[in-house]
């Protein structure tokens, strides 16, 4: 049996808030996501999927509990730059992940190549970009790009790392029509086969596009449903928008159950 | 004949002080760490290449010792600020306290002259002593030929540095914490690499500064760290713009230089229209803030970013 490259066991996080410990923002989440799949998490603002994801790559400013397991390994005690050997994140603010000064060809020249993750030249990046039918030059400072261009360079830095483990953190959020389509080929076209990715995002088709997996938190922090199979993925997605109107996670499952029921009738 | 002697003694001050200004380039506007141990790493510099000088003649193993006790002035803030959570700030002025005891300790008293070393500097002395007797006016043509030489190699070498894998990294650090930890890379390291090397320039300035004046004194640093941010906003302002953003490390580096010695002569000039000495650092504060005022209160290439 194939180990998961990442296995999360009863994970609880919380932020300090004035030298004190906050309240749970994620409560005994458990999951796991093998080679090539991709998982997408789903859930109503303050449901915790953006600390689930900080809480993975180890940049919570907080208390985490529980276990991450990154290639079979306990990661839970690991710094962050020791994870980000294996693991890639790109924020959904593209300011988070460059910086301002740095040409495009310096941010390549920062990246390392280590047991989980490949040095980027600019070579590669811009070959991509080609592909895409954009392009940048490599003097420009990342201060300069658009949010945009700034959030599409983001991406492809961490997705030809190769890194084992990609986690995206709504990609699209900030962007508009022709970015946001843009990044998702750049996680479609160049990540690698072998690659398990998370994937946090309110945009429902992008969901069903990407994902093969799915993981629901409720407004308390717990895993409302977590979805092995790619049939609840495939579901009308005006539907889902509907449920997602209602804004109770508990009323949204339950519409999911009902139309996945009516699905299967309707196939019979 | 005395305006040559004026621009001679502007421009080897402005070279001596020059380190300063490189400091504050390497900690404020690569690092972004206001680090205030530089003030103090003048006159540990200072002392401590006056005492090697002292002991061994020796010009080289002086300004070898300087640095490297800037260097470990640099590594102990970090320590502070790294290791013990201190804030930047904090951790500058808890060090800028203890440096003065340290050089305190190190000169054995709060001066030290360096008028009876013998050695390189004071050979050099003796030329420009023998062409200013000649002349009949004060010219120090070697001791600034060979500072030329040791700034201009310097600025080679910190050009090269940050446009290096390593400076890179500490420029990365100074623009976004979180650049580093996501490509799998110790940030902290940088910090450590960066102040080292803004303190090792100001202790450099620190000894340069009292070989030429032929004495280390504990108070040499005092007012250090404006007069070098005057460098530093003035080289921006001038030289800097002119090279342009596109060159970023070049224009810093360069334009601190230019800086440094252009405010040399801004002081010069303000002397001959009738500024008393006693008003020198009024006046420094007042050129840093116009400075700063005029391009909306940050910098150059920094938007937003100030002291």
């Amino acid at each position: 049996m194939k180990t998961p490259l990442i296995k999360v066991s009863d994970l609880c996080a919380r932020y300090s808030r004035n030298g004190s410990a906050g309240t749970n923002v994620l409560r005994s989440v458990s999951f796991s996501v093998m080679e090539g799949e991709v998982l997408v998490v789903l859930g109503p603002n303050g449901s915790g999927k953006s600390t689930l994801l900080h809480a993975l790559v180890g940049e919570l400013d907080g208390t985490v509990s529980g276990e991450i397991e990154v290639l079979g390994q306990s990661a839970l005690h690991q710094p962050w730059h020791q994870r980000a050997r294996n693991i890639a994140m790109v924020h959904q603010d593209p300011s988070r992940g460059t910086a301002a000064h740095l040409t495009l060809r310096e941010h390549c020249d920062l990246t390392t190549t280590t047991p989980g993750r490949s040095s980027v030249t600019w070579e590669q990046v811009a070959l991509s970009f080609k592909s895409l039918g954009t392009s940048l030059h490599p003097r420009q400072p990342a201060g300069e790009l658009s949010g945009g261009q700034r959030q599409l360079f983001t991406l492809l830095l961490a997705v030809l790392s190769a890194p084992k483990i990609l986690l995206l953190d709504e990609p699209t959020a900030a962007l508009d029509t022709r970015h946001a389509e843009l990044a998702l080929r750049v996680v479609e076209e160049f990540s690698r086969p072998e690659t398990a990715t998370i994937m946090v995002t309110h945009d429902l088709s992008e969901a069903k596009r990407i994902g093969n997996r799915l993981l629901i938190l409720n407004a308390s922090g717990e895993v409302h449903a977590f979805y092995e199979e790619t049939a609840k993925m495939a579901l009308d997605e005006w539907e889902l928008r509907r449920i997602l109107a209602n804004a109770s996670v508990s009323a949204w499952t339950q519409r999911l159950e009902k139309v996945e029921l009516q699905r299967e009738n309707r196939l019979e | 004949m005395g305006f040559l002697s004026a621009i001679d003694t502007t421009i080897l001050l402005g070279l001596c002080y020059c380190g300063i200004a490189l400091g504050l380039v390497v900690s404020l506007r690569f690092l972004n760490f206001p680090d205030l141990t530089i003030e103090g790493s003048v006159p540990l510099g200072g002392s401590v290449g006056g005492v090697v000088l002292v002991h061994t003649g020796s010009f080289t193993l002086a300004l070898v010792a300087a640095v490297a006790s800037g260097a470990l002035a640099g590594c102990v803030t970090a320590s502070l600020h790294v290791f013990l959570g201190v804030g930047k700030l904090l951790s500058g002025i808890l060090m800028l306290a203890a440096l003065y005891s340290i050089c305190l300790r190190v000169l054995g008293g709060s001066n030290l002259s360096l008028l009876r070393v013998d050695g390189a500097w004071a050979r050099i002395d003796s030329f420009d002593r023998q062409l200013s007797d000649s002349f009949g006016v004060s010219i120090d043509p070697w001791k600034i030929g060979l500072l030329c030489l040791l700034i201009g190699s310097l600025a080679f070498v910190i050009i090269l540095f940050f446009n290096s894998r390593s400076g890179i990294a500490i420029r990365a650090v100074g623009d976004n914490e979180n650049v580093l930890p996501m490509m799998g890379r110790d940030g902290r390291l940088f910090k450590f690499i960066g102040l080292a090397l803004a303190n090792s320039l100001g202790a450099l300035a620190g000894s340069l500064v009292a070989f030429n004046q032929g004495f280390a004194d504990v108070g040499m640093g005092q007012g250090g760290l404006v007069l070098g941010l005057a460098g530093l906003i003035l080289g921006e302002q001038s030289l800097g713009r002119v090279i342009g953003s596109r060159r970023l490390v070049v224009a810093l580096v360069l334009g601190a230089i230019f800086g440094s010695v252009l405010y040399q002569i801004a002081l010069s000039l303000s002397f001959q229209l009738g500024v008393r000495a006693s008003d020198v650092k009024l006046l420094t504060a007042a050129i840093v803030l116009t400075a700063i005022v005029s391009t909306g209160g940050g910098s150059v290439f920094y938007k937003g970013r100030t002291f």
